[in-house]
C-alpha cells in the first residue's frame, strides 16, 4: 500500500491503494466514480477508458501508479461543455441501447476530437475500434460523432 | 381471480390521498396459471399524487430494449402527461402482483400495449369528470393537456394532482375511448429514452454500480470445467486478510475491493473434478451425426414427405450445424445482496426477478415475502440473466460472512460459466416437381433443449427446439418436422431468439440451395412459395425493392436474402458482401424490411434491427463457443469477438411497414434472418455454400 496522489477530472485525490492496482478499481471503487465501466479486465472491449494526459487509455490495464501527477479525466469530467457536445450528440442521435459501454466510446471519440477536430474516416475508425459494443450501436456512433465534427468540434 | 371484462381497472385507495389505479390484464403466454379468458392478471399501477406527480410503477426490467421508455409512452399518450414530470419505479419483485415480471420473448410492448393505453385513457376520463364537476359543466367540455385539464372558457386549468383526489372517488369507466392514431403526440413518434441521460452523466444506476454501507466486495472462483465440482483447494498464496470459503458453486473469495478479490483468484490453487474430461467440440459434432442418422422423432406431417421422396428425381439433402455462443453483455454477471434476521434483500441486474425470488425463498427457507428483489438496469443481457445462479452466489456469501456483499464475476468467468445458446444439427432434405416447385421439406432438429435441461421429465413430444422449424410459412404440401434430444452436458439457455437463430439458418439456407437447383431466383422462388395476403411476403417483397435485388452486382459480389416469422413479427433481410482476391469476405451492406404491426418508439426500433443485425452478424461471422477437454475454451473477447466499429457494414435502408396489427416482438425478430442472408450472399459472390457456422472460426 502507498499513499498516490491522483488529479481527476481536475480535483486532487489522495488514495491509500497497492501502486500495482489497476486504475479502473481505483477510480470506481476507491474513489467511488461510476461512469466508468468494467468489461473485460484485458484490455479487449474499452468499457474503462478515460483520458491520461488527454489520451485514450484503457484504466483497467493501466496501474494506478502511472497515473500520477498525470490529469485524468473520465466521463464524469465530460459533463460540461464544449466536452458536453459529444454527450449531447449521442443523446440526441439516440446512440445508446444498454448504454453500458457508451463512456467509454465517448471517451475513445473525445480523445480522438480533442487531438483532431475534423478526422478521416479512417481515423475515426482507428480511434473507435478498441471499443466493443454487445448492443451492436455503431452506426449511430458514427452518426454522433459525425455530427460533432459538423457543429465545430469540442474545444 | 375471476373478473369481468367490466372491471379490470380498479381505485386503489393510497396513503396521502391522490389516484391511484390497479389495471388487471388477460394472462399471456409466460403465465403458469392459465385457465380461461376470464382469468386476468394485475399489470399495471398508476398513481397521481396531490402534488402533480405521475407514477407508472413498471415490472419489466431494462437491459437496453427501451422497455421503461416505451410503457411510459403507452401511459401518457392516453393519459395527457406532462412528459417531462412522469416518473418510472421499478417494481420490487412479487410472485403475482404485477403478471410476469420477466423481460423476454420480445413481450413487453406487445403485452402491454392495450392495457397501459387503457389504463391512462381511463385515469384521464376521471380526471375530465372531476374537473367537469368543479366547473359544473361536462366533462365532455374538458380537454386534458401536458398534466393539465382545461375547459374552453378555463385557459390556465387544473393540474391532474389538483384533480386526483377527487377523481379517485368517481366510478371506474369502463369505455373511456383511445385516442385515434391521427392525435397521437408520442405514439409512433421517435421519443428519446428516459434511462438514457443519468447513464451518460455516469450515475450509478448499473448493478456492478451498486453499493451500501459496510458492504464487502467478492468474487467467486468457478470449475474450470464443465459441470465439475470442487474437490479441495490451498489459498496460503493468497492476501491472509482476505476472507476465502468453500461455497455450493465454487470457492468465494471477500475483501475491501473488487481488484483485491479478482487478483487473488489467480493465486488460489484448486482441484475440481473433470466429469466431462473427453467433451469436445468434435465429440458433440460427432453424437449430433450419430443422432442424425439414427433418425428422430416426428413431431409434425402434412401430406407424406417420404413417397414424395421416393417418387420424384429432383431433390436435395443438406446438413447445417451450428455452434454454442456465448451472451456476453459487456456488463458481466454481478449482484448485490443482504442476509440478515431471515430477511433477504438482492440488487441484481436481472430479466427474471420472480424466479431470482422465488429461487432465493425455496433455497435459504427464507419466507417469499421476506425476500427483497430489486431489479437494476443491466447493461445488456440478450437472455443471459433470465438465470438466477449469480443472485443465489451473492446471498451464500452474505450468509457466511452476515454482512452486505457485492459479487462481481470477472470476464472469463462470465464467458466459462454462461447458459449458452445451443450448438445444433440441422438435416433437411427437399423435393422439387417436374414444375420446378417445392413439394417437400423435412426439417430434422437435433439439438439439446433447454426446457429438458433444466426439468427432466418435459414432454419432448412437443419440443421447445423445433420452434422456428414447425412454423416454416411456406406452403409445401409434403411436410415434415422430426426432432432428436442430444443431452448436453453443457448448460444451454435462451439467447436473443433462442431457436430462430438455427432453425431460420437452417430453413433459410436450405430454401436458397433449393431455389438453385429448380433453376430459379432466390426471391422469386420464396415469393411463390408464400401466400399472396401474408405478410411475410410483403415484407419479403420489400427488401427485394430497397435492396435492388434485380440489379446486377459486380463480380465478386453477392446478395443473399432470408425471411422469416417469430415473436409476432415478420423480417426479411437482404446482406450484399464482396470477397477480396484472397477469399476473405467483407459484409458491404443490409437491408431490413419489417412488419411488427402497431409499434410505440419507431427509433427504439430501428435502434433494436441495427443493434439485432451487428449482434446476428458476429454470431455468423465469428461467433463460436467451443469445448476441449471438458473446458470451454474462449475466456475473453479475443477469442470471443463481436463485430467492431471497422467491421460494422453500411445499414443502408431500415423499411417499416405500416399496418393497424397487433403488436409484435423486435428484440429478436431482428436477429434470426442474417446469418442465413449473409451465407446465402457468399454462395452468391463466390458460388461457397457454408452449412457450418461461423464463417471465421477463431483458433
Amino acid at each position: 500500500m502507498a499513499i498516490l496522489n491522483l488529479s481527476i477530472n481536475k480535483k486532487k485525490y489522495s488514495v491509500d491503494v497497492d501502486p500495482s492496482t489497476p486504475l479502473l478499481w481505483v477510480i470506481r471503487d476507491t474513489i467511488g466514480l461510476k461512469g466508468t465501466k468494467f468489461g473485460c479486465g484485458e484490455g479487449f472491449c474499452g468499457c474503462c477508458t478515460v483520458h491520461i494526459n488527454g489520451e485514450a487509455a484503457f484504466s483497467c490495464s493501466t496501474a494506478v501508479k502511472d497515473a500520477v501527477n498525470k490529469e485524468i479525466t473520465t466521463l464524469e469530467g465530460m459533463q460540461e461543455k464544449p466536452l458536453r457536445k459529444i454527450i449531447d450528440a449521442w443523446l440526441e442521435q439516440e446512440v445508446s441501447q444498454c448504454g453500458y459501454c457508451q463512456p467509454g466510446q465517448i471517451m475513445s471519440a473525445a480523445s480522438l476530437l480533442l487531438k483532431n477536430p475534423k478526422p478521416t474516416d479512417d481515423q475515426i475508425e482507428t480511434a473507435m475500434t478498441g471499443n466493443l459494443c454487445r448492443c451492436g450501436t455503431y452506426t449511430r456512433i458514427k452518426k454522433a460523432i459525425h455530427k460533432v465534427i459538423a457543429e465545430g468540434g469540442i474545444k | 381471480m375471476a373478473l369481468t371484462r367490466r372491471d379490470f381497472i380498479k381505485v386503489v385507495s393510497v396513503a396521502g390521498g391522490g389516484l391511484m389505479l390497479k389495471a388487471y390484464m388477460p394472462n399471456f403466454i409466460y403465465s403458469k396459471n392459465k385457465k380461461s379468458e376470464e382469468d386476468f392478471t394485475p399489470a399495471v399501477f398508476i398513481k397521481i399524487d396531490s402534488s402533480n406527480v405521475v407514477t407508472l410503477i413498471i415490472s419489466r426490467p431494462e437491459m437496453g430494449q427501451g422497455a421503461r421508455t416505451a410503457v411510459a409512452m403507452l401511459l401518457s399518450e392516453e393519459l395527457e402527461a406532462d412528459w417531462e414530470k412522469i416518473k418510472l419505479e421499478m417494481a420490487l419483485a412479487h410472485p403475482d402482483k404485477y403478471g410476469s415480471m420477466t423481460a423476454g420473448g420480445s413481450t413487453t410492448v406487445r403485452m402491454f400495449y392495450t392495457i397501459l393505453r387503457k389504463a391512462g385513457a381511463t385515469a384521464k376520463d376521471m380526471l375530465l369528470t372531476a374537473a367537469g364537476k368543479k366547473w359544473n359543466i361536462d366533462k365532455s367540455q374538458c380537454f386534458a393537456k401536458n398534466g393539465r385539464v382545461y375547459s374552453a372558457s378555463d385557459k390556465k386549468g387544473l393540474s391532474f394532482g389538483e384533480l386526483a383526489d377527487d377523481a379517485s372517488k368517481l366510478p371506474v369507466p369502463d369505455d373511456a375511448p383511445l385516442k385515434n392514431k391521427k392525435d397521437f403526440v408520442l405514439l409512433e413518434k421517435p421519443v428519446h429514452r428516459l434511462d438514457m441521460p443519468e447513464k451518460l452523466a455516469g450515475k450509478p444506476v448499473f448493478g456492478i454500480d451498486f453499493e451500501m454501507p459496510e458492504m464487502i466486495f467478492a468474487t467467486v472462483v468457478h470449475s474450470p470445467y464443465v459441470g465439475g465440482k470442487l474437490l479441495d483447494f490451498d489459498s496460503s498464496a493468497a492476501d491472509s486478510k482476505l476472507k476465502i470459503f468453500k461455497i455450493s458453486n465454487g470457492i468465494a473469495i471477500c475483501g475491501d475491493s473488487t481488484w483485491k478479490v479478482f487478483d487473488a483468484k489467480n493465486k488460489i490453487k484448486a482441484n475440481w473434478e473433470n466429469p466431462e474430461k473427453d467433451l469436445s467440440s468434435d465429440v458433440i459434432s460427432n453424437s449430433f451425426k450419430k443422432l442424425g442418422e439414427a433418425g428422430g422423432t416426428l413431431i409434425k406431417e402434412d401430406g407424406n414427405f417420404d413417397d414424395a421422396f421416393k417418387n420424384n428425381s429432383k431433390k436435395l439433402e443438406a446438413e447445417y450445424e451450428l455452434p454454442f455462443l456465448a451472451h456476453a453483455p459487456m456488463e458481466a454477471m454481478n449482484c448485490s445482496a443482504y442476509f440478515q434476521n431471515n430477511k433477504i434483500e438482492v440488487w441484481a441486474p436481472t430479466q427474471s426477478p420472480q424466479p431470482v425470488q422465488s429461487s432465493l425463498s425455496q433455497i435459504f427457507k427464507v419466507p417469499i415475502e421476506n425476500v427483497f428483489v430489486h431489479s437494476l438496469f443491466s447493461g445488456g443481457g440478450f437472455g443471459r440473466r433470465l438465470n438466477w445462479d449469480y443472485p443465489i452466489e451473492a446471498v451464500e456469501i452474505s450468509a457466511e460472512l452476515g454482512k452486505p456483499v457485492k459479487v462481481v464475476w470477472n470476464r472469463p468467468d462470465d464467458m466459462q460459466n454462461d447458459f449458452y445458446r445451443p450448438a445444433s444439427l440441422h438435416k433437411l432434405a427437399g423435393v422439387i416437381n417436374e414444375k420446378d416447385e417445392l413439394i417437400g421439406w423435412k426439417h430434422h432438429v437435433i439439438s439439446p433443449s433447454i426446457r429438458a435441461q433444466r426439468n427432466p421429465d418435459t414432454d419432448m413430444k412437443q419440443p421447445d427446439a423445433v420452434d422456428g422449424a414447425l412454423q416454416l410459412q411456406y406452403v409445401i404440401p409434403n411436410f415434415r418436422i422430426d426432432f432428436s434430444l442430444y443431452k448436453s452436458a453443457v448448460p444451454v439457455g435462451a439467447m436473443r431468439s433462442v431457436y430462430n437463430s438455427q432453425t431460420a439458418f437452417a430453413n433459410e439456407s436450405f430454401i436458397d440451395e433449393a431455389a438453385v437447383l429448380a433453376g430459379k431466383d432466390p426471391f422469386e422462388f420464396r415469393r411463390k412459395l408464400l401466400p399472396e395476403d401474408s405478410r411475410l411476403r410483403k415484407v419479403l417483397e420489400k427488401a427485394a425493392e430497397i435492396s435492388n435485388w434485380n440489379e446486377k452486382l459486380l463480380s465478386g459480389k453477392g446478395r443473399g436474402i432470408a425471411c422469416h416469422f417469430c415473436f409476432g413479427s415478420y423480417v426479411s433481410q437482404v446482406v450484399q458482401v464482396s470477397s477480396d482476391a484472397s477469399g476473405k469476405i467483407k459484409v458491404e451492406k443490409v437491408f431490413a424490411a419489417v412488419d411488427c404491426g402497431k409499434y410505440v418508439n419507431p427509433d427504439g426500433l430501428r435502434n433494436q434491427i441495427e443493434g439485432g443485425i451487428v449482434f446476428a452478424l458476429s454470431a455468423a461471422m465469428q461467433g463460436a463457443i467451443t469445448v476441449e477437454g471438458g473446458s470451454i475454451k474462449q475466456k475473453n473477447f479475443d477469442t470471443y469477438e463481436p463485430l467492431r466499429y471497422n467491421q460494422t457494414p453500411e445499414i443502408i435502408e431500415i423499411a417499416i411497414i405500416e399496418n393497424d396489427e397487433a403488436p409484435g416482438g423486435m428484440g429478436e425478430p431482428c436477429v434470426p434472418c442474417i446469418a442465413p442472408a449473409l451465407c446465402n450472399a457468399i454462395f452468391a459472390a463466390t458460388g461457397n455454400r457454408i452449412r457450418k457456422l461461423p464463417v471465421y472460426l477463431k483458433k
